[in-house]
């Protein structure tokens, strides 16, 4: 039976402990408050990207209208947190004054998609979509203003 | 050629643990977080699921005995409890986690909520088990399976980069959010070496009658049935890769995942993962409840068999059952198949040691298996897994709670 030497597993061994122990350094840096509600807010960007590719499907009639409202409501939930995080946040207003708003908007933008699902509007879908392309550009913004130069 | 129609148990184990509810959240995380730079992870646990998966069909073919059966036998009921008792709750999570992937399946197809489906699920799942011989389950699991392929073919379509890709099968370091990315790496591992995968196939080969000259093609439907599983698991990664990364979509929630073959296939795509989905789901949830039965009666001695008549091995039936039921309930609460899906796969990997110990050393036991017992290249592999499996053990929980990957 072949093995490696003991000094070599140790080495693995110790490896890998080291990259955890990394890993675990690293997620617990501390974060300025601005820092830590954009991280917490992160899945809002995915959220925007989905419901801009779930728009865009739908109008393409390659998605049907129940999983765009599915989508919708898992996407509100989403909305919702990242805006109770801003609100009981210590971020500076700077931070957290866009992102409401953007939040709001995005609300909006998913009401909006949910009237066109339901009146059978691919061409309002479709603008709505855009909408929400140009709601993650903002948002991309705001999170990369966030990490600082 | 009629052992080489055994194939279809090689294709049936990898349906079951390789592209299940827990491949198809960790393909399509890897694939839209970090692209192709998790295809080593794939890579190296189909390699070590091969030898697992052959060593534990060479153990059935020479001794004519299941894993548990043979476990309890030679090294003692005190010795396999522990290992066992790890086995059963690990086991009983992802049979859960696959309940709720068929229940989402037909959440997708239906726009019903998820939870509403749990229990007709589960009863179709116990009707399947209780009507059906264990040949019927085999076959047409692995045909119906091969609609996963559509990854693949997704996959090809989509023309991702070669050398990326290629770059993707050697191990490297991500550039931002390393929890996440060890996270989701320990989850593929997870959901590929399911610890229930090697002792279920063990039984599957009893089931089929497997004798000693069925050793040599173990060799290979071992190889081509996980390798299949491997290819549709990476064809969820590349497309994954060339569908929701360049959208900057994460997959929080399974939602995220079901339009991922929609760029490849505009009309059938959002269908085709459903069905996917929902097959791969049904066949793992059949494998599993099976799994859980044999290990428990063969681990207390009692009459086993799918082949059987459910009035011959009573006990063996009624654990199926229960445990279709029991399993039901999480996803009847209302529990995200995604977080169980977290918990299923980190709980596989956190039990991996328990469950390989016995088996490594039942495959060294010269008396019983003579010349068919490891030789060094296994053993090789079976240490790097018992490493390995250490390893994950320690990671597995931590990271899947501090990453959210999975």
């Amino acid at each position: 039976m072949q093995t490696p030497s003991s000094s070599r597993r140790r080495c693995a061994a110790g490896g890998l402990a080291a990259i955890l122990a990394a890993a675990l350094l690293l997620a617990c840096q501390k974060k300025s408050p601005e820092e830590d509600l954009l991280h917490k807010v992160e899945p809002v960007g995915s959220w925007l990207a989905s419901l801009q590719m779930a728009g865009e499907k739908w109008a393409a009639n390659s998605l049907p209208s129940s999983f765009l409202r599915a989508s919708l409501s898992a996407a509100r939930k989403e909305f919702e947190k990242a805006d109770e995080e801003s609100a009981k946040s210590r971020a500076r207003p700077e931070v957290t004054v866009p992102l409401r708003r953007l939040l709001a908007e995005a609300k909006a933008a998913g009401a909006g998609l949910e009237r066109g699902v339901e009146a059978g509007d691919r061409a309002a879908v479709a603008r709505q979509a855009r909408q929400l392309a140009g709601l993650r550009a903002r948002f991309e913004t705001l999170q990369n203003a966030g990490k600082g130069p | 050629m009629k052992k080489w129609l055994q194939l279809a148990l090689g294709i049936l184990t990898a349906v079951g643990g390789f592209f299940d509810m827990g491949a198809m959240a960790t393909s399509a995380q890897a694939g839209a977080n970090y692209r192709f730079q998790l295809l080593w992870a794939v890579a190296a646990a189909t390699l070590i699921v091969i030898f697992l998966v052959e060593m534990s069909g060479r153990f059935a073919a020479v001794t004519k005995k299941a894993l548990p059966d043979a476990i309890r036998e030679h090294l003692g009921f005190t010795f396999w409890i522990v290992p066992f008792l790890v086995l059963t709750l690990s086991t009983y999570l992802v049979l859960a986690t696959e309940i709720g992937g068929v229940c989402f399946a037909l959440h997708l197809v239906t726009g019903l909520p998820t939870p509403l489906m749990a229990l007709p699920v589960a009863v179709l799942a116990w009707l399947f088990l209780w009507r059906s011989t264990f040949s019927t389950i085999e076959n047409s699991t692995s045909l119906l399976g091969l609609i996963t392929l559509a990854f693949v073919v997704a996959a090809f379509h989509h023309r991702p980069p070669a050398g990326e890709v290629l770059r993707g099968f050697v191990p490297s370091l991500p550039g931002e959010d390393p929890l996440k990315y060890w996270a989701i790496a320990v989850s593929i591992v997870g959901a590929v070496l399911s610890p229930y995968l090697f002792y279920f196939y063990s039984s599957g080969a009893v089931e089929d009658r497997w004798d000693r000259s069925y050793v040599g093609v173990n060799r290979g439907i071992a190889a081509l049935g996980m390798s299949f599983g491997s290819a549709v698991a990476m064809g969820g990664i590349v497309v994954a890769a060339m569908v929701l990364a360049p959208r900057g979509i994460q997959v929080d929630d399974y939602h995220q995942a079901a339009m991922m073959l929609t760029d490849a296939f505009p009309f059938w795509g959002f269908l085709l993962f459903a069905v996917s989905m929902g097959i791969a789901c049904l066949g793992a949830t059949l494998e599993v409840a099976l799994a859980m039965a044999y290990s428990i009666a063969q681990t207390l001695g009692w009459n086993w068999g799918e082949n059987l008549d459910p009035r011959e091995d009573a006990r063996f039936s009624s654990v199926y059952t229960g445990a279709l039921l029991l399993a039901s309930l999480p996803i009847l609460f209302g529990v995200d198949p995604l977080k169980l899906t977290v918990l299923a796969m980190a709980s596989e990997a956190a039990v991996l040691p328990f469950v390989a110990l016995p088996f490594v050393l039942l495959m060294n036991d010269r008396k019983l298996l003579k010349e068919h017992a490891n030789g060094w290249i296994s053993n090789t592999v079976a240490v790097v897994v018992l490493l390995v499996s250490l390893v994950l053990t320690v990671v597995s929980i931590p990271l899947a709670f501090l990453g959210g990957g999975g």
